[in-house]
């Protein structure tokens, strides 16, 4: 560029010539070739007038010879001349030593578009007719004399282009000059935007070699920008490694083939032996502009962005949200969630809460003041992770508090109102929450067995649906209150809904309504409804999973983005004190075998409706003895003293069997084959289970907890016997 | 665990013991039949008190018989209920094991 430069700093040349007339133009040497002397003469008077000089040749011969030591900026040919014609001289001259600087016309008697079209054929600029008048003859002549003016002076600069133009006017070289100067301004002020950028800027030729690179390559250490060129990528990086498997010399490859479809390559890549990471992007450098092809001499541009603090500061950060996450489920499993009553009469009570990846802070509990009252209590904090898993674990405790403080207070140990155990509860913790700037929306459910009513206090959590039986429909309980710590002075209001047997209450959290995958496809509280009045006769434990199965399959995942919370409490028809317990509880031993099956036997007999059978008896018998030493010897690996339970529930045409362990979950896909052949003592528990039993289910559930279910669908065994 | 021993002519007649053969005892019941599998070649397990047995029950008595049959011996089951012959069905049992109605048919199987 230094040439550039120096070339500004000179006055401008074409300025003199820009300021002299303006018709006067350079006078140029122009050569007459033809066989006609009267039209050579024409052509040298009219020429000659336009202020040019002109050599004048009769036959080709001379004229070649004179060009060769001459050099004619316009030349006129006779199409017809001897012995070389018109259109051979003038691809000879083209074909020569500046060959593209002359301009050529052929003189022709034809100007057939035929003729035309061989003459530019042969190379020639333009023709002229020697039928034309003189006048036309005149103007095509001056246009080609400013034409070859324009070649001598600024070789392939265009003719009819603005800047050839210019020269003609001329004017242009001034204009010419301030371009350049243009140019190199624009040129310096590229690389300076090039050398301050942060990243490492290379143009790489189509082998990878390095044509140029900006400064970063000086500020990283790697080499200085006048010692890069035609040095490969992986070299300027890595000079002392040897290691033909370098992931450098691989990302090289990987981004040839990708830039030579054209795409842009992209990636994160960590360099062990500078130990940093980069941000690499390989842009393929476009051939064609504007539809015109440009000739360049670089294949592809190489982007590298040092992204090592941001990646350090990402791992750190996903550390830390994994150990958070760990920690959230921690609590929620430990002080979030309450294990339902199991053994209340006239009540059957059924609860689960899947944590979602961000823990969310739902909890629940459940209190029996007496003998015919279960208080449930249901709650979302607002916020996610360990600050809202503590503020639910705080809040779950303040209940806890209020009940036993205001219980002891009341006189005859009347126990305390619903509302009045919110109020509490609000009024020592409002303030904090307000602090936090969070809140904790809730619902106090008291269900009154003496009185046969649920009491109800609502603070801003999703509705509680209660389904009456009498009519097959299902009502929220709606409620006005905010939730806790929203406002200072919050006062809390109950509703109190009467209820009869058979009816059923279903609490849950907003995971549960907002499960889906969209905003316009979430689970919803009709769905949930509708879904709760087609399941309202089944078991609570067994809608509970039946709406935990409708909510992954919506979903399309069982990882959420907010806690699932479901609580179901079902009004038994009658008030059974007289039925026996539907819970068995046990420990990992097989001396409890015989145990197990007088629970299941006993079970069986009790339901007089059911048309009973030894043989069926025998297969549940059987089905729950293997599942249970299965367990013992598996899932607790023959580990005596470890807790096994379980639950017996029977709806219309079932009989369910849940079998709720802590040991190690089990996965039935891995089970082999049993063998028929007598050759094993082992191997036929899972096969037994699974003829017996039509349905069987293994699912790992909170608290590291395991279910196994084991279901007698008479109508699904019906059906299949039919 | 007692088993009660009866012979009857060259045949064996093993009485189990309990209502019950299951993982719980199926291994003491294993080891307690073991010297009368040793001593004798032709066994007849009487199952006519045994009200419940499971998978490792099954298992207990086909490992019986494979003692005997390495020996050229031969196990026999009777009196077996009719849901536990329905398990045995279930896992074929009954393919590789003969089980009679009665010990009287059992012992004639045997033959002389």
């Amino acid at each position: 560029m230094t040439d550039t430069r120096s070339r500004c700093a000179q006055p401008p040349a074409a300025r003199a010539v820009g300021s002299a007339e303006k018709t006067t133009q350079a006078r140029l040497k122009v050569l007459v070739a033809g066989h006609d002397p009267s039209v050579v003469r024409t052509l040298e008077k009219t020429i000659v007038s336009q202020g040019h000089e002109v050599a004048k040749f009769l036959d080709s011969d001379r004229a070649r010879e004179r060009c060769g030591e001459e050099f004619f900026p316009l030349l006129l040919l006779d199409r017809h001349m001897v012995p070389v014609d018109g259109l051979e001289f003038c691809r000879a001259l083209r074909t020569g030593p500046r060959g593209a600087e002359r301009e050529i016309l052929i003189v022709t008697a034809d100007d057939s578009a035929e003729t035309a079209h061989a003459i530019l054929a042969a190379g020639a600029d333009d023709f002229l007719s020697k039928s034309w008048p003189p006048d036309l003859l005149d103007a095509r002549l001056a246009l080609a004399g400013q034409r070859a003016a324009v070649k001598a002076m600024g070789g392939e600069i265009g003719a009819q282009g603005p800047i050839g133009r210019a020269f003609a006017d001329g004017v242009a070289q001034q204009a010419v000059e301030e371009s350049l100067a243009l140019v190199e301004q624009v040129k310096r002020e590229w690389e300076s935007t090039a050398d301050s950028l942060p990243q490492l800027v290379c143009l790489l030729d189509d082998q990878g070699r390095i044509i140029r690179a900006n400064r970063t390559s000086e500020a990283w250490g790697l080499r200085a920008v006048t010692e890069v060129r035609g040095v490969a990528l992986h070299d300027l990086f890595h000079p002392e490694c040897r290691t033909p498997a370098c992931y450098m010399a691989d990302v090289w490859r990987k981004a040839r083939t990708i830039t030579a479809k054209q795409k842009t390559a992209e990636w994160e890549v960590e360099d062990t032996t500078l130990g940093r990471w980069f941000h690499v992007e390989f842009r393929p450098i476009k051939k064609r502009l504007d539809g015109r092809t440009v000739v360049a001499r670089s294949a592809t541009v190489a982007i590298f962005e040092d992204i090592t603090e941001r990646k350090l500061l990402e791992m750190e950060l996903a550390r830390a949200r994994e150990q958070e996450i760990e920690i959230g489920s921690k609590i929620q499993q430990s002080l979030l969630i309450g294990e339902p009553p199991r053994d209340l009469p006239g009540l059957t009570v059924a609860a689960m809460s899947i944590a979602s990846q961000k823990i969310d802070g739902d909890f629940y509990t459940f209190f029996r003041p007496n003998e015919t009252t279960l208080d449930v209590i249901v709650g979302d904090v607002m916020g996610k992770g360990v600050p809202a898993a503590l503020i639910g674990a705080a809040t779950k405790n303040h209940f806890l508090g209020a009940m036993s403080h205001l219980m002891t207070r009341a006189a005859g140990g009347a126990l305390p109102e619903p509302r009045e155990i919110v109020a509490h509860v609000h009024a020592e913790m409002a303030e904090r929450l307000i602090q936090l700037d969070s809140f904790v929306t809730l619902c106090y459910a008291r269900l009154d067995l003496e009185q046969n009513r649920i009491v109800y206090v609502d603070c801003g959590h999703p509705r509680t649906f209660h389904f009456k039986r009498s009519r097959a429909e299902c009502v929220p309980i709606e409620g006005i209150n905010m939730p806790l710590g929203f406002t200072p002075d919050e006062s809390y209001d109950q509703v109190v809904v009467p209820f009869e047997r058979g009816d059923a209450f279903l609490f849950y959290s907003d995971g549960v309504i907002e499960a889906g995958q969209t905003w316009g496809n979430l689970f919803g509280q009709e769905r949930l409804s509708e879904f709760f009045i087609e399941n309202s006769t089944v078991p609570p434990s067994e809608l509970i999973e039946r709406i935990r199965t409708a909510v992954i399959d919506h979903a399309g995942s069982s990882d959420f983005s907010d806690d699932l919370t479901c609580i179901a409490v079902r009004v038994d028809e009658a008030r059974a004190a007289a039925t026996r317990p539907t819970l068995l509880e046990i420990t990992s031993d097989l001396g409890e075998l015989e145990k197990v099956r007088a629970f299941v036997r006993s079970f069986y007999n009790d339901q007089e409706d059911w048309d009973q059978g030894e043989e069926e008896e025998f297969e549940l018998e059987l089905s729950v003895n293997e599942a249970v030493a299965n367990i013992i010897k598996h899932a607790y690996g023959g580990e005596p003293g470890h807790p096994i339970s379980i639950d017996a529930q029977r709806s219309d045409g079932r009989i369910v069997f849940s079998l709720f362990h802590k040991g190690k979950a089990f996965d039935p896909d891995t089970a082999p084959p049993p063998l028929f052949d007598g050759s094993r003592d082992s191997g036929y528990g899972l096969y037994i289970i699974n003829q017996n039993m039509d349905q069987v289910t293994y699912t790992q559930e909170h608290k590291g907890r395991c279910l196994i279910r084991l279901v007698k669908d008479r109508r699904k065994s019906r059906k299949e016997r039919d | 665990m007692n088993c009660c021993i009866e012979k009857n002519g060259t045949v064996t007649v093993v009485v189990l013991p309990g209502e019950t053969l299951d993982a719980n005892n199926s291994k003491e019941f294993r080891a307690s039949v073991d010297p009368v599998l040793n001593e004798n070649d032709r066994v007849l397990f009487d199952m006519a008190g045994m009200r419940f047995v499971d998978s490792s029950g099954c298992g207990a008595l086909l490992s019986c018989l494979r003692t005997l049959a390495t020996r050229g011996g031969d196990l026999k089951l009777c009196n077996v209920s009719k849901p536990v012959r329905v398990l045995f069905e279930l896992i074929r049992m009954h393919r590789i094991v003969d089980i009679f109605n009665t010990r009287d048919d059992a012992i004639r199987s045997f033959g002389d």
